[in-house]
C-alpha cells in the first residue's frame, strides 16, 4: 500500500510503516491489506498484492465489506483447515484496516477536490462592495 | 471475543494494564485486546492514530468527535 502514503498524514504514515514490518506474518497481512482496499474501491491499490489463500481471501472480503456479518463458524471453518489464529488475526487486521484507508482516502479525495474546485472569492452580500474585510 | 489467544496478555506490562482494567472496570475491551496482540505492527501506531484524531487539537469538539464515531459505528453494525 505504498501508493496510498502520500494522501496520508504523518501519523498514518507511521501506522503503514509499522504495518509493513515483515516480522508475524507481514506479508500476509500486506496482501490481506492491499486486497481489502481495492475492494473497498481505492484505484491506486491495483498492482503488487500478495495472493491469499481462496479461504483467507474469501474472510479479507467479508471484513472489508460486512465485518459484523463474520460468525464463529467462520473462524471455526478457517481453523479448521489449519490457519493458526495468528495467521486469521493478521488477516483480520489487514483486511480491517486496508478497507477503513481506502474508505479515508476516498474522504480525503473529496475534501481535496472540493477544496480546488469550491469559489475562491465569498459571494458578497448586499452593501458589502468595496468594503474592507476585516481582519479575524 | 472469538479467537482465544486474545484473550491472554503478550508481555509483562500488558499483563500489568489488563489486570489493572479488570480491577477498575471489571473487563477488558475486546479492542484493547486486539490492539496488544499486534502492539509492535499495529496497536501503538494505530493507538497513537486514534488519539490524535478523537482528542487531538482540531476544529471539532471531542463531543461532536466521538458522535462522529458513534454514527458510524452505527452504520457499520459496530457495537463500539
Amino acid at each position: 500500500m505504498a501508493d496510498m502514503r502520500e494522501l496520508f498524514p504523518e501519523n498514518v504514515r507511521a501506522l503503514l510503516s509499522a504495518f509493513a514490518k515483515p516480522e508475524r506474518e507481514g506479508p500476509l497481512r500486506q496482501a490481506a491489506a492491499h486486497r481489502a482496499a481495492k475492494l473497498a474501491g481505492f484505484e491506486g491499490a491495483a498492482g503488487e498484492a500478495g495472493a491469499l489463500p481462496d479461504d483467507l481471501g474469501a474472510y479479507a472480503d467479508q471484513v472489508a465489506l460486512q465485518a459484523h456479518a463474520v460468525t464463529e463458524a467462520d473462524l471455526a471453518a478457517l481453523k479448521a483447515a489449519g490457519h493458526s489464529e495468528d495467521r486469521i488475526y493478521q488477516v483480520t487486521v489487514g483486511a480491517a484496516l486496508g478497507a477503513g484507508l481506502a474508505r479515508m482516502a476516498a474522504g480525503l479525495t473529496a475534501l481535496s477536490r472540493w477544496g480546488r474546485e469550491r469559489p475562491q472569492t465569498p459571494p458578497q452580500t448586499p452593501g458589502s462592495e468595496g468594503a474592507p474585510r476585516k481582519a479575524r | 471475543m472469538r479467537l482465544e489467544s486474545m484473550r491472554q496478555a503478550h508481555s509483562v506490562p500488558q499483563k500489568i494494564a489488563f489486570t489493572l482494567m479488570k480491577l477498575i472496570t471489571g473487563t477488558v475491551p475486546p479492542p484493547v485486546r486486539a490492539f496488544s496482540y499486534g502492539h509492535g505492527f499495529f496497536g501503538e501506531a494505530y493507538s497513537a492514530c486514534l488519539q490524535d484524531a478523537m482528542r487531538g487539537p482540531s476544529a471539532w469538539t471531542v463531543g461532536e468527535r466521538e458522535l462522529f464515531a458513534a454514527f458510524v459505528s452505527k452504520v457499520n453494525h459496530c457495537a463500539y
